[in-house]
C-alpha cells in the first residue's frame, strides 16, 4: 500500500507553510494593533482631524472636493479597528486549526473527533467573519451616505445576498465536519476490530 | 458487553503463549491482547477462522454469551 504520510508529503509542506503564516499573522497583528495604539497615544489630536474623501475601485478613484461633510479620522479609525481586529483574529484561528488538522494528516490519523471539532470551529468562524464583514460594510456605507450630499447623486447603503457568500461556504464546511465525525466513528470501529 | 471472550481459557488448555498464537494467526500481539481482555468491539470472520484453526476449537469455545451482563 502507498502510505502517503510522513515528512515529505504535500500535507507536511502545507503544515509548514501554515506554521509560517501563523507566525507572520501574529507579527502583523502585533504591529498593526501596536502601531494604532501608539498613534492614539502619541498624537491624539490626529483622531479629531477631518479627512479627504476618496472612493477607489479598480482603475478609478473618486475624489470629493466639495459637497460632503468630511469624516473625522477617529470615526474611520473605529470602523477600521472593528473590522480588522476581529477578522485578523478569526484568520489566525482558522490558520491555527488548519495547521493542527494538517499535522494529523501528516501523522496518518485525520479521522478523529478532534479534527471534526476543528473543522466545525473553522466553519462557524467563516460564518461569523462573513457576517461581521457584511454588516460593518453596510454600516460604513450608511455612514458615508450621510456624509455625501451632491446634487443629482443618490447614495444608498446596500447589503446584498452575495455579501453573505462566506455564510454558505461556512455551512458547506460544517457539513464536512459532520462527515469527518462519521469518519471518526468508523475509524474508531475499525481500530477496535481485530 | 454480554459477549465474553474465553480466549485465555482455550490458550491455557492448549498451553500456547500470546506471542506464538499472534505469530501463527497473523495479527499483532497488541491486538490479540486486546481480544483476550475483551477490549475489542468486533472480530473479523477471518481472525476467528485463524484462531479456530490454530487452537483446534469451535467459535463457541472462544465466545460466550452471558445474559446477566
Amino acid at each position: 500500500m502507498n502510505n502517503k504520510t510522513g515528512k515529505n508529503t504535500v500535507a507536511a509542506y502545507i503544515e509548514k507553510l501554515l506554521g509560517l503564516a501563523w507566525y507572520l499573522g501574529i507579527v502583523f497583528g502585533v504591529l498593526l494593533i501596536g502601531g494604532q495604539i501608539y498613534l492614539m497615544i502619541a498624537s491624539p489630536a490626529w483622531l479629531g482631524e477631518t479627512m479627504k474623501l476618496q472612493i477607489e475601485t479598480s482603475g478609478l478613484v473618486f475624489s470629493f472636493t466639495e459637497g460632503f461633510s468630511a469624516p473625522e479620522a477617529g470615526t474611520l479609525f473605529i470602523f477600521q479597528f472593528a473590522l480588522v481586529v476581529p477578522l485578523l483574529a478569526m484568520g489566525l484561528l482558522i490558520i491555527f486549526q488548519l495547521k493542527k488538522i494538517f499535522t494529523t494528516i501528516t501523522e496518518g490519523s485525520p479521522f478523529s473527533m478532534e479534527n471534526s471539532k476543528r473543522i466545525r470551529v473553522i466553519g462557524w468562524t467563516i460564518i461569523a467573519a462573513s457576517a461581521i464583514k457584511a454588516l460593518l460594510g453596510f454600516l460604513l456605507g450608511l455612514y458615508f451616505s450621510t456624509l455625501i450630499n451632491l446634487p443629482g447623486l443618490d447614495l444608498t447603503a446596500n447589503i446584498r445576498l452575495q455579501d453573505f457568500a462566506g455564510v454558505f461556504a461556512g455551512i458547506i464546511i460544517l457539513a464536512l465536519a459532520e462527515v469527518f465525525q462519521h469518519g471518526a466513528r468508523l475509524q474508531e470501529e475499525s481500530n477496535l476490530t481485530v | 458487553m454480554a459477549i465474553i471472550v474465553r480466549l485465555d481459557r482455550v490458550m491455557a488448555d492448549r498451553k500456547i503463549s500470546l506471542t506464538e498464537l499472534a505469530d501463527r494467526v497473523g495479527i499483532t500481539m497488541a491486538n490479540l491482547s486486546l481480544l483476550k481482555t475483551g477490549k475489542v468491539r468486533a472480530v473479523r470472520f477471518s481472525t476467528l477462522e485463524a484462531l479456530c484453526r490454530e487452537l483446534d476449537c469451535q467459535p463457541g469455545d472462544l465466545l460466550e454469551y452471558n445474559n446477566s451482563q
